[in-house]
C-alpha cells in the first residue's frame, strides 16, 4: 500500500502538478525571449492584455449574472416539490452535453449580428461585439455548473433551520437571506470556482463562435490574424500559426508562454480570491428590515424572481444552446465534399484520448481520494485536495501550453509520442473530477467497499470522459496539427474554406454521445442512493 | 394563557397518512405531553398546531378562535425543534434576539426581554458564545430562551430531550415542566419516551397511527390502560389469551387454554368472550418454588437482568415466557423453580383486537 501511494503521489506531482506550472520557468529561462518579442513589443503586448482582459472580464460578469438567476433556481429545484422536477433538472443539465465548440457555434447562430450562415426563423442578430457574445455564450457552459453545485449544498443544508426562523417570525425572504445563506456560503464559493475556471478555459467555444459571427479568423498565408481573441483562443491560434510559420515560431512561444503564465497566475490568484470572499468578508446579513422583507415575499416579489429565472433559464440558456437544431433543419444542407475520412478519425481520436485520460484518471484519481480521505496525514492531505483542483482552475489551453514545453524535449528526440502529452493533458483537467466525486463518498462512509464508492467513481469518470471528449483548448494546445472532433468542428467554422453544414452534424453527434454517457452517469448515481 | 382545541385533523403526505382524525383538548396553563411511538404521527401534529403544515382537513382553535388560516408567527406559538436549530453563526444573545428583531420590535423592549429570558435559563454569562461552544443542555435551553422569547401564547416542544444523554435528559426534563409551570405557558410536549412522558405530564395523550388511542392522567394512562397496546407503551405488560368465563362486580375469570384459571379486574366485556388478559410486569412478584394455587403460574426462570434497585426475571412457564420486574435482592437466578403472581385488580381484560395480538402491540 505505502508504495503504490508513493507511485501515486510521484504520479501526481511529476506527471500532473509541475508540468501544468512549468510555463511559470520561462519567466527564468526565456526572460531574453520575454524581453525581446514581447515586453518591447507593443503591437504584441497590446494583443495580449486585451486577450486576457477580455478573458477575466467576461468570466467575472458571467459568474455574477450566473449567482444572481442561478440562486433562485437552485433554491426552486431544492425546496419546492412539484410534478416534472426531474425534466427540469434534465433541462438544466442539457446544455453540459453539447461540446463547447458546438455550443459557441449555436449560440453565435442564436445572438450573432451577422452570423457566416444564416438559419432561417428566429436568429435574434443582436450583437457583434466579442465581450457580448462570449458573455451570452458562456451564460450556457457555465449556468449549469452553479446550479448544480448550488443545489448540491443547498441539499444538505437542514430546512430546519429555516422553519425555527419561520416559527419566530421571519417572514420567508428574512429566513433565507439570514439563516440559510450563511450556511451556504461554500456552495456560492464552489459554484463560483466552477464558472470561473470554466469560463475562463473555454477556447473551442468562443472561437468557434467568433469565427461564426464572423468576428475572428486565422490566417495562416499572412501569419496572423483578425480580430479580438480570448487569451485562450490567442493561445490556440498562436499555436496554429507556429506550425504554419516557422519563421516567427520563437517569437510567437514567448508571446505564449507569457499569455499561459499571465492566465495561471491570474486564475490561482482569483481562486484564493473568491473563496477568501465568498467565505470570509463579512456581509450584512445580520441585519434585518422586517417590513420591506416581508412585502417582498409576497405576492409579486417571489413569483417575478422565480419568472426571472425561468425566463432567463430559456431565452439565454436554453434556446441558444439547442438554437444549431434550427440551422440543421433549416438552413442550407451543403455538404459539399466532406472529409468523412478526417471527420471519422478525429471523432476515433477524441474517444481515444478521452478513454485514456479516463482511465489513468481511474487508476491514479481513486487513489489520490484515498490518501485524502484516509492517509496517514490529516494536513497534508488537505493540501493534496487543494492542490488536486489547480490543474482543473488553470484554463486548458495554458495547461496544453506549459504541458508542451514540458515534454518538448522528448518528443523533439522522438521518445514520446505527441499523443501521449495529449492524454495527459487532458488527465490534468480530468483527474479532480474523478478525485472530488470518489472523496465524498469517502468522507462519508466509515468502511470503503467497492460497491460504496462505486457509483461515485463511475459518475466521475463519466464527467472527466464527456468534459474531455469535449476539450478544444489543451489539444490545440499541445499540438496544432493533432485532429479531435472539436477541433475538426472549430476548423470546419471558417468563412473560406469551412463547411458548416457538417460542422453542425459533427455537433450533433457528439452531443448523442455526451447524452448517453450522461444519462449512464444518472443512472449509476441515482442507484447509489 | 391559551386553550388549544383540535377537531377531526386529517393530513396525508402523497399517500401515507400522517393524522387520521386527531382531536384534541389543552386547557389553559396545561403541560400535555403527547406520546406514540416513531412515526404515530406526533411530530406532524405539532407542525399542523404551529402552522409549518397545513391540515388536509379538520381545524385548530385557540381560546376557542380558529387559527388554520395563520402564518406559524400569527399564532404566537413557541416551537422548539427538536434538533434546537440554533442558528450557528448568531451569538446565543442574537439567537435569543432573533424574534423580536425580525418581528420588528422596538430595541429597548426586545433587549429586555432577551435580558429576561437568558436569566430564566440561567445563561446570561454565556451571551456572547456561539452554540457550537455550549454544551448540549446548554443548547437546548438557548433554544427555549429563543422560542420564548417571542412572548409565545403557546410552547410546542418535539422531542426536546432527544439529543442529551440519559443523566441530562432526566434532569432537564423536570426543569422543563418547572419553567413552563412558572410561565404558566400552555405546553405541548412531544416524546416517544413513555418515562419522561409519566414524569412531566399533567396529562397524556396516546397516539399511534395518526389516531388518539387514549387520553387521562400520567396514572390513569398506567394503570388503567383502555388497549393492550397503550398497556405495552407505558411499561411493560404480560398478555394471557383465554376465554373470559365469569364476570361479576367485583373481578372477572379468565380461563386460559391450560385450563388455568385466573382472576383479574371486573369488565365490561360479555362472558365467553376470546379475551386477553393485560398485567403489567411491574404489578408481577415472584415467589421461589412451584404452587399452583389462585392467580399463581409456575415456571423456570430464564433469564435475570440487573437494572439497579428492580431486576427483570424472565420465566418460561407452560402458557409462554412472563416477565417480572422485582427488587433485585430476590434471590433467584437462571434455572431456578419459580412462581409468577399478581393481584386480580391488576389483571386488565380486553376483548381479543381483531388485528391480532402481535400487530395490535406494534410499535413501528
Amino acid at each position: 500500500m505505502q508504495g503504490w501511494y508513493a507511485v501515486v503521489l510521484s504520479f501526481f506531482v511529476f506527471f500532473v502538478l509541475v508540468p501544468t506550472l512549468f510555463v511559470l520557468s520561462f519567466l527564468f529561462t526565456g526572460w531574453g525571449d520575454l524581453q525581446a518579442f514581447v515586453f518591447r513589443n507593443a503591437n504584441v503586448m497590446a494583443q495580449i492584455l486585451s486577450a486576457i482582459g477580455l478573458s477575466f472580464s467576461v468570466a467575472l460578469t458571467v459568474t455574477a449574472v450566473d449567482l444572481i438567476f442561478g440562486l433562485p433556481l437552485a433554491w426552486f429545484i431544492v425546496r419546492r416539490q412539484f410534478p416534472g422536477k426531474s425534466v427540469l433538472n434534465t433541462l438544466v443539465d442539457s446544455p453540459l452535453a453539447v461540446p463547447t465548440a458546438g455550443l459557441g457555434f449555436s449560440a453565435a447562430l442564436f445572438w450573432a449580428l451577422n452570423p457566416a450562415v444564416k438559419p432561417q426563423g428566429l436568429s435574434l442578430n443582436f450583437t457583434n461585439t466579442p465581450f457580448v457574445l462570449i458573455m451570452l455564450l458562456h451564460f450556457t457552459t457555465t449556468f449549469p455548473y452553479m446550479v448544480r453545485s448550488m443545489s448540491a449544498i443547498l441539499e444538505q443544508i437542514d430546512i430546519e433551520y429555516e422553519i425555527a426562523a419561520r416559527t419566530l417570525g421571519a417572514s420567508p425572504l428574512t429566513a433565507s437571506r439570514t439563516v440559510t445563506l450563511p450556511l451556504f456560503r461554500s456552495g456560492i464559493a464552489t459554484g463560483s470556482i466552477l464558472c470561473l475556471a470554466k469560463a475562463l478555459s473555454d477556447t473551442g467555444g468562443v472561437q468557434a463562435a467568433l469565427q461564426t459571427a464572423n468576428l475572428f479568423a486565422i490566417q495562416a498565408n499572412s501569419c496572423s490574424f483578425t480580430g479580438t481573441p480570448s487569451g485562450t483562443v490567442l493561445i490556440g491560434a498562436w499555436r496554429t500559426l507556429g506550425k504554419a510559420c516557422p519563421a516567427v515560431t520563437s517569437q510567437l512561444n514567448a508571446g505564449l508562454a507569457f499569455v499561459a503564465i499571465l492566465m495561471i497566475a491570474l486564475s490561482i490568484g482569483l481562486l484564493y480570491a473568491v473563496k477568501f470572499v465568498a467565505l470570509k468578508v463579512r456581509f450584512p446579513l445580520k441585519h434585518v428590515w422586517p417590513g420591506i422583507e416581508r412585502k417582498l415575499s409576497r405576492g409579486t416579489a417571489p413569483r417575478g424572481r422565480d419568472l426571472a429565472s425561468f425566463a432567463f433559464l430559456v431565452l439565454m440558456i436554453l434556446i441558444p444552446s439547442f438554437f444549431l437544431v434550427s440551422f440543421l433543419i433549416t438552413g442550407t444542407k451543403t455538404l459539399g465534399s466532406p472529409d468523412w475520412g478526417t471527420f471519422g478519425s478525429s471523432l476515433g481520436f477524441s474517444f481515444l484520448v478521452a478513454g485514456l485520460a479516463t482511465l489513468i484518471d481511474l487508476m491514479f484519481g481513486v487513489p489520490l481520494a484515498l490518501y485524502i480521505t484516509r492517509g496517514p496525514s490529516r494536513r497534508f492531505g488537505s493540501l493534496l485536495d487543494s492542490l488536486v483542483n489547480i490543474p482543473y482552475i488553470v484554463p486548458s489551453a495554458a495547461l496544453g501550453f506549459s504541458l508542451f514545453l514540458f515534454w518538448k524535449p522528448l518528443v523533439d528526440a522522438g521518445a514520446l509520442p505527441i499523443l501521449a502529452v495529449i492524454v495527459l493533458a487532458h488527465v490534468g483537467f480530468t483527474i479532480p473530477f474523478v478525485v472530488r466525486n470518489t472523496v465524498g463518498p469517502l468522507q462519508a462512509f466509515r468502511r470503503i467497499t467497492l460497491p460504496v464508492i462505486k457509483p461515485a467513481i463511475l459518475a466521475g469518470s463519466i464527467m472527466a470522459f464527456t468534459r474531455s471528449v469535449g476539450e478544444t483548448g489543451a489539444t490545440l494546445a499541445v499540438s496544432p496539427q493533432a485532429i479531435t472532433a472539436p477541433v475538426f468542428i472549430v476548423n470546419l467554422l471558417n468563412v473560406k474554406t469551412g463547411n458548416f453544414y457538417l460542422a453542425g452534424l459533427s455537433v450533433g453527434i457528439l452531443t448523442l454521445v455526451s447524452a448517453g454517457a450522461m444519462m449512464s452517469m444518472r443512472y449509476f448515481t441515482r442507484r447509489a442512493r | 394563557m391559551v386553550s388549544l382545541r383540535a377537531e377531526g385533523l386529517q393530513k396525508s403526505f402523497s399517500g401515507t397518512v400522517a393524522l387520521n382524525g386527531i382531536d384534541l383538548e389543552v386547557k389553559e396553563g396545561e403541560y400535555v405531553v403527547i406520546l406514540g411511538p416513531t412515526g404515530a404521527g406526533k411530530t406532524t401534529l405539532l407542525r399542523t398546531i404551529a402552522g409549518l403544515a397545513r391540515q388536509d382537513a379538520g381545524h385548530i382553535y385557540f381560546d376557542n378562535q380558529p387559527v388554520d388560516t395563520l402564518m406559524p408567527f400569527q399564532r404566537g406559538v413557541a416551537y422548539l425543534p427538536q434538533n434546537y436549530s440554533l442558528f450557528g453563526h448568531l451569538t446565543v444573545w442574537e439567537n435569543v434576539a432573533f424574534g423580536p428583531t425580525v418581528q420588528d420590535w422596538n430595541p429597548h423592549r426586545r433587549d429586555q426581554i432577551v435580558r429576561e429570558m437568558l436569566n430564566l435559563v440561567h445563561l446570561s454569562d454565556r451571551r456572547d458564545a456561539h452554540p457550537r461552544e455550549l454544551s448540549g443542555g446548554m443548547q437546548q435551553r438557548v433554544a427555549l430562551a429563543r422560542a420564548l422569547a417571542t412572548q409565545a401564547r403557546i410552547l410546542l416542544l418535539d422531542e426536546p430531550l432527544r439529543a442529551l444523554d440519559a443523566r441530562l435528559r432526566v434532569e432537564l426534563r423536570q426543569e422543563l415542566r418547572t419553567l413552563a409551570k412558572y410561565l404558566g405557558i400552555t405546553t405541548l410536549h412531544v416524546t416517544h419516551d413513555q418515562e419522561e412522558a409519566v414524569s412531566v405530564a399533567d396529562r397524556i395523550v396516546v397516539i399511534r397511527r395518526g389516531k388518539v388511542v387514549q387520553a387521562g392522567s400520567p396514572r390513569e394512562v398506567y394503570e388503567d390502560p383502555s388497549s393492550p397496546f397503550v398497556s405495552n407503551f407505558i411499561g411493560e405488560a404480560n398478555f394471557l389469551e383465554g376465554i373470559l368465563s365469569r364476570v361479576d362486580n367485583n373481578f372477572s375469570i379468565i380461563v386460559l387454554k391450560d385450563g388455568r384459571r385466573l382472576m383479574g379486574r371486573p369488565t365490561s366485556v360479555p362472558a365467553d368472550s376470546h379475551v386477553v388478559l393485560g398485567v403489567k410486569t411491574d404489578f408481577c412478584e415472584v415467589q421461589p418454588g412451584k404452587s399452583d394455587a389462585q392467580n399463581r403460574i409456575p415456571g423456570t426462570v430464564v433469564r435475570s437482568l440487573f437494572a439497579g434497585k428492580r431486576k427483570t426475571l424472565e420465566i418460561q412457564t407452560n402458557i409462554g415466557l412472563l416477565k417480572a420486574k422485582v427488587p433485585s435482592d430476590r434471590s433467584l437466578s437462571e434455572g431456578d423453580e419459580a412462581t409468577l403472581t399478581f393481584e386480580p385488580e391488576n389483571g386488565v381484560v380486553y376483548s381479543i383486537p381483531s388485528e391480532g395480538l402481535r400487530v395490535a402491540l406494534e410499535v413501528e
